[in-house]
């Protein structure tokens, strides 16, 4: 009896080894928020940050964006329609100095099928106002489209969200 | 006990608040704790005008905490920093300073209301405001 206990024991742990792997690395889900957080943190800039750091950083973009992808700002803002274009535009800009932090929050994750999904998610940008050094805070919502391009999930289209709409 | 009643209350009724930026100065300052009481539109309470109000964005993690000017089915214009409500000019005790803004009229619908911070004497172009709808307002600000 003790022996074919243990049996049933050990069945039932490896089903939750198996279980807890298969959403800590499998799931669609948890692989895309996996995605848009090292994205966040590559669009960060460390306070230390120097030249070769942000050349790098601009390279690894190109890791979680679809050629073709399309990145719309708002009805004010430019729409990119390449991943080229949006690296270039990245690099062209000049931010102030000091730290930026850039978050995905309140992520919400609907997947369209097996190799397609949508985030909608708000933008936090914390940063340090040049002029004042005091704490600035802007948020934006967004609303991404992503596809599995060869196992990894990479963003097609990526647009702002109006919360409050201007007339 | 005190465990479930700070369960009830901040997790059903009061979300914890903390305010950031200059757009509802002089009502609210930067940095400034507040809560947002989530039952204050329950029961078929709808919004009313003057309600400073917290407004979600795609969670409840960050707010726009503004104030209600327009109700539903009104038309709000803003003329040289003057607030038009049906053409008729709208009595603001709360705004202290006013800069020329012009925005142009626009009719609410059904469901939505025209919200706008305090702090009229920014540029316009730094300040979020303009229709929200109801399903995005998620309570009205304790104090």
């Amino acid at each position: 009896m003790k022996s074919s206990g243990s049996k049933y024991v050990s069945i039932v742990l490896i089903l939750l080894v198996g279980y807890f792997s298969y959403q800590w690395w499998f799931n669609p889900r948890r692989a895309i928020k996996r995605q848009l957080g090292e994205l966040a943190a590559t669009l960060s800039v460390p306070t230390s940050g120097t030249e070769i750091d942000r050349i790098a950083r601009i390279a690894r973009l190109r890791n979680y964006f679809a050629p073709d992808v399309t990145i719309s700002l708002g009805p004010s803002g430019p729409t990119l329609t390449s991943r080229d274009a949006l690296v270039g535009a990245v690099a062209s800009w000049n931010p102030p100095a000091g730290e930026w932090t850039v978050s995905f929050v309140d992520v919400q994750i609907t997947m369209d099928s097996g190799t397609t999904a949508r985030a909608y998610m708000t933008v936090e940008v914390r940063t340090t106002d040049p002029r004042t050094s005091q704490p600035a805070f802007d948020a934006r919502e967004a609303m991404v489209k992503l596809a599995d391009q060869e196992g990894v999930w990479v963003i097609t289209a990526a647009e702002a969200v109006a919360t409050l709409q201007r007339p | 006990m005190l465990v479930v009643a700070s369960a009830v209350i901040f997790g059903v009724a009061l979300l914890p608040v903390r305010l950031s930026g200059i757009s509802m100065e002089p009502t609210y300052t930067d940095g400034e704790m507040n809560f947002a009481n989530r039952l204050a539109y329950a029961a078929g309470r709808r919004p009313a005008r003057g309600d400073v109000v917290a407004i979600r964005m795609a969670g409840m993690s960050v707010l726009y905490v503004k104030r209600i000017i327009g109700l539903p089915g009104e038309r709000v214009e803003i003329t040289m920093g003057t607030v038009l409500i049906d053409d008729q000019p709208l009595l603001e005790p709360t705004v202290v300073r006013k800069a020329p803004w012009n925005v142009p009229a626009v009719t609410l619908g059904d469901d939505e209301y025209f919200v706008i911070g305090d702090n009229r004497a920014m540029s316009a172009q730094n300040h979020d405001f303009g229709r929200a709808s109801l399903d995005r307002i998620i309570g009205k600000m304790l104090f």
